[in-house]
């Protein structure tokens, strides 16, 4: 047999081949894992990359259009019917970043020549520093003074979204709305007690009892009354029987949108609800209720004030007394020191008391305000000193704390709490005086209007009640000389369903007073120029009929 | 299949680009929802704007200059002008013979 040797060379071969494809195999198997892994690496690097893109960039979205906008947006405050008292508005903020400033010398010298910016020394100091990224040149720059700084075309100068707040009645309501600083913080008044509210959520509105026809009016005659009596200041304040305050000014005030530089620290202090002062006369408002609720005392009951009551080396008096027997009715009309005191000295000092706490005059004044006083009165309630307040003296008390515990007494006698929020539930007022009790004092007061020093305040056909009083003020303790003693003179009264509080601080004698500066010449005048206003807006057909103008005559000697 | 990985493979990169769609989509209308809420927000910003300037226009010492010099012939009302309905038919009271004009106004009689 002939072996062919060819058949086994190409055996040979194809062993040989096969053998080194094996080898192949193995290192094209290496290479393909290698290239697998590779690849994936490779791909998830795309996708991790892709993911970054499609979420950073989202992000960086949000975060460059909330860059733009600095939120100081407040919640506006508006007046019972509606209109406007405290707002935001939109304005531009000037900054720059001077790490994208190319020469701060020059861009210091340019901004500088815009008179509404600050001086060139500022300017550079502030952006000299190029490792800085942002500083304010300017907060709250109008529409025309950014579009000056826009034409300038300057590297690095820019301007921010910002909300300012604005008053658009100026000094009106300054007392109450208060201010916020530039950055929208609350820093006094209502602003300051809802600032959270007012900042969490800016969309809303916080309703306010105060109206705005009434607020001007007492305003405007308030001022009319310190230039027209040469008083250094004037309050007031007009609230309904259910302690709704309508409108409530104290002056001097200021304006919030001006600079509070601009003002003494006067200006910016609240008579109203932080002010206390001896309230005079008028406290025997409260000194006849407790009398009739009582039962010590009847319009029948009579007072010899012939002679003066002597209290410890005191000695008290009556101011042009009459002289002779009064009854209830007289004393409270010619507003009897001598029988304030006998009237008090039946019931005593511990009903006094009591009867004060009821009406919230030995607390804090109660009010939405973070600027609230409390009274003053003294420690030890003794004899003397409950005999001097049954006459307004001896205890200092806010127009606020006076006017609502006065009210609480003439609107049936029920106690009410002073608000400024519209439509606030939080207090139901309660019954402290008899309905009987109520009737009576508040005929008294019509009564003063007629007869005794609210005559030149009467307003014959709605039938206006009051009462006047004039304190004198304490100077480090004491009251001064005679004949140099600055006075305070008040007047509280009302019609319908308002009461009013009228108080002068130190008003002088006029041509046409006759020498005299006390509330009947000055606090009283000033009140009926604010009831003739206040009446046809406020006066409902009720009011007209509700008189008792004839009711008390047959008590009244003339 | 020759390779059980790839169909999980395929299957992911497909989720990979749903879910790069929907967050695409998500991203567009949330600027679409940004740009519609910022200008609901200059619309309220306008509107405080032009509200404050309302209430500055209408101040009431503004309102009384303009009163005075436009409208001289007129004036607020006074305390006395105020009576009841019942004064307003009394026969004594001086408002009657305005009441009778009134009367036959809203009537329409002529005498």
């Amino acid at each position: 047999m002939k072996i062919n040797t060819q058949y086994i060379k190409r055996g040979f071969e194809l062993w040989r081949k096969v053998k080194d494809h094996t080898e192949l195999m193995h290192i094209l198997h290496d290479r393909l894992i290698f290239s697998c892994v590779f690849s994936i690496t490779i791909f998830c690097a795309i996708i991790l990359k892709m993911y970054f893109i499609i979420f950073e960039t989202s992000n960086n979205v949000i975060n460059n259009t909330t860059y733009n906008l600095i939120n100081t947006k407040r919640a506006d405050i508006v007046d019972r019917n509606g209109a406007v008292l405290a707002s935001s508005i939109v304005t531009a903020s000037c900054y720059v970043n001077p790490s994208a400033v190319l020469n701060a010398k020059k861009t210091s010298s340019i901004l500088a020549k815009l008179e509404f910016l600050p001086s060139e020394n500022i300017i550079y100091n502030k952006i000299k520093d190029p490792k800085k990224q942002f500083v304010w040149i300017k907060r709250h720059v109008t529409p025309e003074q950014q579009q000056k700084i826009m034409d300038l075309g300057l590297p690095g100068v820019a301007f921010i979204k910002d909300y300012k707040r604005v008053y658009p009645y100026d000094n009106l309501f300054s007392h109450i709305l208060g201010f916020v600083d530039i950055d929208g913080n609350g820093i006094s008044g209502l602003e300051m007690r809802f600032d959270n509210i007012m900042r969490k959520k800016p969309n809303k509105q916080i309703k306010l009892t105060l109206d705005l026809r009434i607020q001007s009016i007492l305003h405007n005659e308030l001022s009319n009354a310190i230039i027209k009596y040469k008083a250094i200041a004037a309050n007031g304040i007009i609230m309904d029987y259910s302690g709704n305050i309508i409108a409530i000014v104290s002056l001097p005030d200021f304006n919030p949108n001006k600079p509070l530089q601009e003002y003494e620290s006067k200006n910016f202090f609240n008579r109203n609800t932080l002010g206390v002062y001896e309230p005079g006369s008028v406290f025997k408002i409260l000194n006849i209720a407790i009398a009739l609720e009582t039962k010590t005392a009847d319009l029948n009951s009579k007072y010899d004030v012939t002679a003066p009551v002597k209290l410890g080396r005191f000695t008290i008096n009556d101011f042009r007394g009459k002289n002779r027997i009064l009854n209830f009715v007289e004393s409270f009309i010619y507003s009897s020191n001598i029988a304030s005191v006998k009237i008090f000295q039946q019931f005593g000092k511990d009903i006094q008391k009591h009867y004060m706490k009821l009406l919230g005059l030995l607390d804090k004044t109660e009010l939405e305000l973070p600027e609230t006083g409390k009274s003053i009165f003294p420690k030890r309630w003794t004899d003397a000193s409950a005999t001097t307040i049954s006459y307004g003296y001896g205890i200092s008390v806010t127009p606020l704390q006076l006017l609502t515990a006065v009210t609480s007494i003439v609107n049936g006698g029920f106690r009410i709490h002073p608000t400024l929020l519209f439509n606030n539930t939080s207090h139901i007022p309660a019954r402290i005086i008899s309905e009987n009790t109520s009737h009576l004092v508040h005929g008294l007061m019509r009564a003063v209007m007629l007869y005794g020093t609210g005559r030149t305040a009467n307003i014959q056909s709605i039938g206006v009640i009051g009462k006047t009083g004039t304190s004198y003020k304490t100077v480090n303790g004491t009251y001064g000389k005679e004949g140099s003693r600055a006075r305070i003179t008040t007047f509280i009264g009302g019609f319908g369903r308002y009461m009013l509080v009228v108080m002068l601080d130190d008003p002088k004698p006029i041509d046409g007073t006759f020498g005299f500066a006390t509330a009947a010449w000055n606090a009283v005048p000033t009140a009926k120029c604010i009831f003739e206003r206040i009446i046809p807006i406020l006066c409902t057909e009720n009011d007209l009929a509700n008189q008792q103008d004839t009711l008390l005559i047959k008590y009244i000697k003339k | 299949m020759r390779n059980p990985v790839v169909v999980p493979f395929v299957l992911l990169i497909l989720l990979g680009i749903a879910v790069s769609r929907v967050k695409y989509e998500v991203s567009v209308l949330r600027k679409t929802l940004q740009s519609i809420n910022m200008e609901i927000e200059k619309g309220n910003d306008q509107l405080r704007v032009l509200r404050a300037e309302w209430c500055h226009l209408t101040n009431p010492e503004r309102l009384k200059i303009l009163a005075a010099k436009y409208l001289p012939d007129m004036g607020p009302a006074n305390p006395k002008n105020i009576i009841t309905y019942d004064q307003l038919l009394h026969d004594s009271y001086p408002v009657k013979k305005r009441s009778n004009k009134l009367s036959q106004l809203v009537i329409g009689e002529k005498k």
